[in-house]
């Protein structure tokens, strides 16, 4: 009888690597977050798409009109109108915020006492929730009793009418926002710390003003702060909607009427939801071009340590 | 981790890699990176294999979301009463009290009456109809809710709404019709001939007014004979400033909305809407220009109207009866709220109800349509219509009378209504609430007629009175442009 001898078939499968398991660990780390996504948000931007292209409240009817909806929008005066709204709000706040953020955080970035009491003043407006910002906001710009008109009354200006006035309506809104800066400054004044100090000694030396230093030695050294609150702010103004809701419901007279409020009417007043998610994916589609736009111009103004232009 | 070297990496992905190399004491950066780049590009390509399976499952979950577009299935209930079975999702609008109440109230006797209907009581959430529209979708509304025209109108045009007519007709002889107001029962039925529910109380609309101001200032208390010369003139009289901030108004009127405008167009001979044509707004016709005039005078001109953003922010609620009790208005025109009134005054000034005073061309004021809404949804019809016409019923009436001081809608009630008022609240006794009853028999409350698309109107509506009467400095005449405009939006 001939002998069988069984040999151990060395096992091909290979214990996994450090690396690997690294890996597989980093993906049941983010898979909540993974799954929350592909459910809550890019399920529901699908559903939304889908919607678009619909006629529909969602409710009762819905026939498809491909890009009808699409469509309507330039046919609708308010769809201009929240536009130009959401706009004007933007141009003005965005640099507007950015200027105070930084004048704030400059001034903080000084060794005066107590420093650490100030940081927390000037941060406090953006702990604070903006429904309460907004009802607070409403009787400080009140235009016969409000703090900020008696106030101009008694240096003998007469103040605007504020959320009584189609001009000033938005200005009170960008005003309200500026105030709550809160976050932006904290990050300005991070950045500012970051800027070493040896760069701005050398700068002195050499003669350079406290001007100088800070246009030609802080400033480019932090254009990555700015890059990245102007593109923060340019996202979140675009979709400002809280204040607008809570203060004026949009007036007067729509001179408050944001994209986010024209579509939130549109949708859960007038049910007419398939527009109303055309409106959701233009605000999608503008926010995405100011984004990309900003992102090609970095490479001209933003400047990091020891990084290599292109 | 050093500062950004982004030039170093051709992309993110490498840099993190590389980052984490760096962070464990690699020293050659470019070898790192080389290394990477390698297992990188197998990472990517599993990262974005992951992706693409995300967004094809999300596709797939949004595909199966089900039907956009479906009407609940018709919640006809089935027989009478006695088989009525099932839970009941009854959400309520009102104060801790008024609910608290109402439970025990239902418990004590709907509860015994009906054994087999359960009945929750929910609060009505904050954004309430915001949510009460998700919920709609979402399939799962409460069974029971109130609404009144300006929101139901949109519910039943999407068939959200049970319609009780049948059931009516069912369930109630003609003898009990006649114990409900013929405007008010009247008005409960929508364009869409569909009737949207039970009436919860009757409020209109009536001036109230300051005794104590009408007597500092030598005015005659107001009547039912007042014209709209006499309340302005009265308003003149009774308007106090000092310096160049206003004391007290002689009126408030909330103008601003449009639910509480319209009936002045009819005071004045003119009419928002055609009843025979709802697409056509009528409202820039001279009769009704003439009444937006006065409107627009009595603030801007003469400064006896009180003026919004002078109570509150825009946006903001402020408290009409607060600064009623507190001399700012010597007249409000606005609903009926005996205990409400009666506990915010603390008969801190005297008081009294008068009938808001006739047009040149008639007397009109909005009656409210304030009820009790079966969702169509609903999965206990009978439960829920059963609990609807215990909610019309004489007894939770003089219960709700208990609570509220509000006008029950049945007729046979009201003195009762009367008397409860007076016991709990004597002081009531002298401000005339008998103006109520005398409304009801006059028949000059009732709703307003509604436009084909009343949602689309008003917002464009709303935003015009907020120009002349908020803002200012905007003839009447804007309101032909307004006209066209809503006219264009009806086709």
């Amino acid at each position: 009888m001939a002998k069988v001898t069984i040999e151990r078939i060395p096992s091909v499968v290979k214990p996994l690597s450090v690396r690997q398991t690294e890996e597989r660990l980093a993906y049941l780390f983010i898979a909540p977050w993974v799954i929350g996504f592909t459910i809550f948000t890019a399920g529901a931007m699908l559903f939304s798409l889908y919607i678009s292209m619909n006629d529909t409240d969602l409710l009762s009817t819905s026939e498809f009109v491909g890009l009808g909806n699409f469509a309507k929008t330039f046919q609708e005066k308010l769809f201009y109108k929240s536009l130009g709204v959401t706009f004007t709000y933007t141009m003005m706040v965005v640099p507007i915020g950015t200027l105070v953020a930084l004048g704030i955080a400059m001034l903080l970035n000084q060794k005066v006492e107590p420093i650490a009491l100030w940081r927390t003043i000037y941060y406090l407006p953006a702990v604070v929730s903006g429904v309460a910002v907004a009802l607070l906001w409403g009787w400080v710009l009140n235009p016969e009793f409000g703090l900020v008109n008696q106030g101009l009354r008694l240096i003998g200006i007469q103040g605007p009418r504020w959320f009584a006035s189609e001009e000033w309506a938005i200005p009170g809104v960008v005003l309200i926002a500026v105030w709550g800066t809160g976050t932006n400054m904290l990050l300005y004044l991070a950045g500012l710390q970051a800027v070493p100090t040896e760069l701005q000694e050398a700068a002195r030396i050499d003669g350079a003003n406290a001007w100088q230093v800070f246009r030609n030695v802080t400033l480019p050294l932090i254009t990555p702060t700015i890059f990245f609150n102007v593109v923060t702010n340019i996202i979140a103004s675009f979709q400002v909607f809280t204040t607008a809701y809570v203060l004026t419901q949009g007036g007067p007279n729509n001179a408050t009427l944001t994209m986010v409020l024209y579509l939130y009417r549109e949708s859960f007043q007038l049910f007419h939801f398939g527009y109303a998610s055309v409106l959701a994916w233009m605000l999608f589609a503008i926010i995405l071009v100011f984004t990309m736009v900003l992102l090609r111009s970095s490479s001209f103004w933003v400047h990091y340590e020891g990084g290599l232009r292109r | 981790m050093s500062a950004t070297r982004s030039g170093d990496c051709a992309s993110s992905v490498d840099f993190v890699v590389y980052s984490h190399y760096a962070a464990i004491g690699q020293s050659d950066q470019k070898g790192a990176c080389l290394v990477s780049r390698g297992e990188t590009g197998q990472t990517r390509r599993r990262l974005l294999g992951l992706f693409g399976a995300s967004m094809a499952g999300a596709t797939v979950l949004a595909a199966c979301g089900g039907d956009t577009a479906s009407a609940p299935a018709a919640g006809a209930p089935s027989s009478g009463g006695a088989s009525a079975k099932g839970t009941v999702r009854w959400q309520f609008r009102g104060s801790d009290e008024e609910l608290k109440a109402s439970q025990e109230y239902l418990d004590s006797t709907f509860g015994k009456d009906k054994p087999n209907v359960k009945v929750t009581l929910e609060p009505a959430p904050d954004g309430r109809d915001e949510k009460l529209v998700a919920a709609m979708v979402g399939g799962n509304a409460p069974d029971v809710f109130e609404s009144w025209t300006d929101n139901v109108t949109q519910y039943a045009d999407r068939g959200q709404v049970l319609d009780i007519e049948p059931l009516v007709k069912r369930d109630y002889k003609a003898e009990d019709l006649k114990d409900f107001y013929e405007w008010q029962w009247r008005d409960f039925v929508l364009p869409s001939k569909i009737r949207f529910g039970m009436p919860k109380y009757v409020n209109v609309m009536f001036t109230w007014y300051n005794k104590d101001l009408f007597d500092k200032a030598g005015v005659k208390y107001p009547d039912e004979k007042w014209t709209h010369d006499d309340y302005m003139t009265a308003a003149k009289k009774l308007t106090t400033s000092k310096g160049d901030q206003t004391d007290t108004f002689g009126m408030m009127y909330p103008v601003w909305s449009w639910d509480r405008f319209w009936y002045r167009l009819e005071m004045f001979g003119g009419e928002a809407v055609s009843d025979k044509d709802p697409s056509k707004p009528l409202f820039d016709s001279d009769k009704a220009l003439q009444a937006f005039e006065w409107v627009r005078k009595a603030i801007w001109d003469d400064k006896v109207m009180a003026q919004r953003l002078l109570l509150a922010p825009m946006g903001q609620s402020f408290n009409t009866q607060a600064l009623f009790a507190s001399g700012k208005f010597a007249m409000v025109e606005d609903g009926f709220y005996p205990f409400s009134m009666a506990k915010t005054i603390e008969k801190k000034i005297k008081w009294g109800y008068s009938h808001v005073p006739a047009g040149p061309a008639k007397r009109r004021v909005l009656g409210t349509t304030d009820g009790w809404v079966g969702w169509k949804g609903t999965k206990a019809p009978d439960a829920a219509w059963e609990l609807m016409k215990y909610l019309g019923g004489k007894d939770y009436q003089v219960n709700q009378t208990r609570t509220t001081g509000l006008l029950p809608i049945r007729t046979s009630v009201l003195d009762q209504w009367k008397k409860i008022c007076i016991e709990k609240y004597p002081e009531l006794a002298d401000v005339n609430l008998d103006v109520g009853p005398a409304a009801m028999k006059m028949g000059y409350p009732g709703n307003r007629v509604l436009f084909k698309k009343d949602a689309e109107a008003r917002q464009i509506l709303s935003p015009a009175l907020e120009k002349v009467f908020i803002v200012g400095g905007t003839p009447v005449s804007y309101f032909k442009d307004v006209a066209k405009e809503v006219e264009a939006k009806m086709k």
